[in-house]
């Protein structure tokens, strides 16, 4: 592989990060969704534990949200209009521009997590030790590759019309499904079982684990669920990125 | 410097390209024409590595198009282009220069496009002929030695066309090689060292204008006439007229054969004037065109 200069990456990433952040049509739904469901059902209507259950939860429901648009909708769009056409035939390597793009949904999931965590602690009386904090911020950004991965391969896949009706067609049953919106335990044991092979499922009870409040299961078998999702989604988003033209 | 070989492409079961040969040389200006659906895109489009042919060869300076050496040496402006709408043109120009190991400078690529008053505005709210212009400044901000450009001046109004033009031109007296496709005949005649007629996935002719103005033979005679066209066809039959606003035309082999014969049938060919095939004219008899009334 080529080697990134890390001059290009910067401007790559700083460009990814204003285009996105310009687009504050995009910005604010995806910063409020999270937060005014946690206001509404972690805070208004929760207490303590809860509070803690649902920050989790939403944490993963919030970072969901940008990393399957950005790359979804964004590289649909940019694949539609021909910017990367444009990239492809510079000598930049597509690991810049996936890892540009990996750069922005982090940042956006930093600031979900930080918005969440504030609320959590100022209006819901989350209390946590500085290492469940650290450990749920890192899984916060470890939530953010596989949705990545799948925007990816839905960018690469349908048009930019299509994409953001896939995406949402995707990422709100996910969540439902997932057991984000409402615990794991209330759905019909099929259900239970189907949730085993969505990603969300296997991170929310990850940052469950983190308070002792996940259902029990090995924590390398959600780990394992979890990489078995990103691997496909990774091997399909490179064919079709190498069969774009 | 770009060599083809016995190119071959389709799609399904169409074939667009059908046995291209050419090469090129450092320098020059060289002009693909061909009407539309002809394979023009598609064969910028493998000669860029997007493509890749069903048969044939393409080498770039020795290398096959699209590996990373070539890609440094290599600037493209498509006729697809949307960059991000909400980058300023300087962010964008910043962006696709950290690309190359030794870009032009910024501000010589802001002087050569045309962009030095726009930088601070975002791509959404340039007009057609300023995103022209930021997408050909994006073909030559890696310093490339040969530039691709796919009808570079569509869209753009007729100052901002000879504008774009003096900047191909700029880039030629710069020793950069520029392979173009274009829909106007005055910019392949006014650009082009050399032009390729395309006509059903075939190069039909080559050369500079000039040369394929004499390949033809053709001339072109006109003069004034209150007869309708139909009357003229039917009168002489060997020849295809057409009548606008008045003047008869009509185009030729040997002009002073079908002169004689006007004069011998009684016409005064009042304003009568005989001039060399022009390149359109040439070009629509290659493709087999009628001429627009």
């Amino acid at each position: 592989m080529i080697a990134i200069k890390l001059h290009s990456l910067h401007q790559e990433t700083l460009c990814d990060i204003k285009s996105v952040f310009r687009s504050i049509g995009f910005v604010i739904p995806a910063i409020a969704f999270p937060c005014a469901f946690y206001l509404f059902f972690g805070v208004a209507m929760g207490n303590q534990q809860t509070g803690s259950y649902l920050l989790i939860n939403y944490i993963i429901f919030g970072v969901m949200g940008p990393a399957l648009f950005n790359f979804g909708v964004n590289v649909a769009t940019e694949r539609e209009n021909g910017l990367l056409a444009l990239k492809q035939l510079s000598p930049m390597p597509a690991s810049q521009y996936l890892m540009a793009k990996c750069a922005t949904a982090l940042l956006f999931s930093t600031v979900i997590f930080a918005l969440l965590s504030i609320i959590a602690v100022t209006m819901a009386g989350v209390t946590m030790t500085s290492a469940q904090w650290l450990m749920l911020y890192a899984l916060a950004l470890l939530a953010t590759i596989p949705f990545c991965m799948l925007g990816l391969c839905m960018g690469l896949s349908f048009s930019a019309k299509a994409a953001p009706a896939l995406v949402n067609l995707i990422y709100l049953p996910i969540s439902m499904l997932s057991g984000l919106w409402l615990p794991i335990i209330m759905f019909p044991e099929l259900l239970q079982w189907f949730a085993w092979l969505l990603p969300s499922y296997h991170l929310s009870q990850i940052g469950l684990s983190i308070i002792d409040l996940d259902q029990g299961f090995n924590l390398a078998l959600h780990l394992l669920g979890v990489t078995l999702f990103i691997i496909p989604c990774s091997f399909i988003a490179i064919k079709k990125y190498n069969s774009l033209n | 410097m770009l060599t083809i070989s016995n190119l071959h492409h389709r799609y399904g079961d169409k074939h667009v390209l059908n046995g291209i040969n050419f090469s090129i040389q450092a320098g020059q200006i060289y002009g693909v024409l061909g009407t539309n659906g002809t394979g023009k895109t598609t064969l910028i489009n493998l000669m860029l590595g997007r493509l890749t042919p069903n048969q044939g060869e393409i080498s770039i300076f020795g290398e096959h198009p699209g590996s990373h050496s070539v890609k440094t040496q290599v600037g493209a402006m498509l006729q697809m282009g949307g960059l991000p709408a909400n980058l300023t043109v300087l962010e964008q120009l910043k962006v696709f220069a950290s690309y190359y190991d030794s870009p032009r400078a910024l501000d010589n690529v802001l002087a050569v496009s045309g962009l030095e008053n726009h930088l601070d505005v975002p791509f959404s709210k340039l007009s057609g002929g300023l995103k022209q212009r930021l997408l050909f400044a994006i073909a030559i901000v890696g310093n490339p030695r040969i530039v691709f450009l796919d009808e570079p001046s569509l869209a753009m109004d007729v100052t901002a066309r000879q504008q774009m033009w003096r900047t191909i031109e700029q880039l030629k007296n710069e020793g950069k090689t520029i392979v173009l496709t274009t829909h106007y005949m005055e910019e392949a005649e006014a650009l082009c060292d050399k032009l390729f007629i395309l006509n059903e996935g075939k190069i039909v002719a080559s050369g500079s204008a000039v040369q394929l103005g004499q390949q033809m033979q053709m001339s072109e005679i006109s003069f004034l006439t209150d007869q309708s066209c139909e009357s003229l066809n039917n009168q002489f039959p060997k020849w295809q007229w057409q009548v606008n606003n008045g003047y008869a035309t009509v185009r030729c082999e040997s002009p002073s054969k079908l002169l004689s014969v006007l004069f011998n049938a009684g016409f005064e060919c009042e304003r009568l004037s005989v001039k060399p095939a022009s390149l359109e004219q040439t070009f629509l008899s290659l493709t087999k065109q009628e001429l627009a009334a």
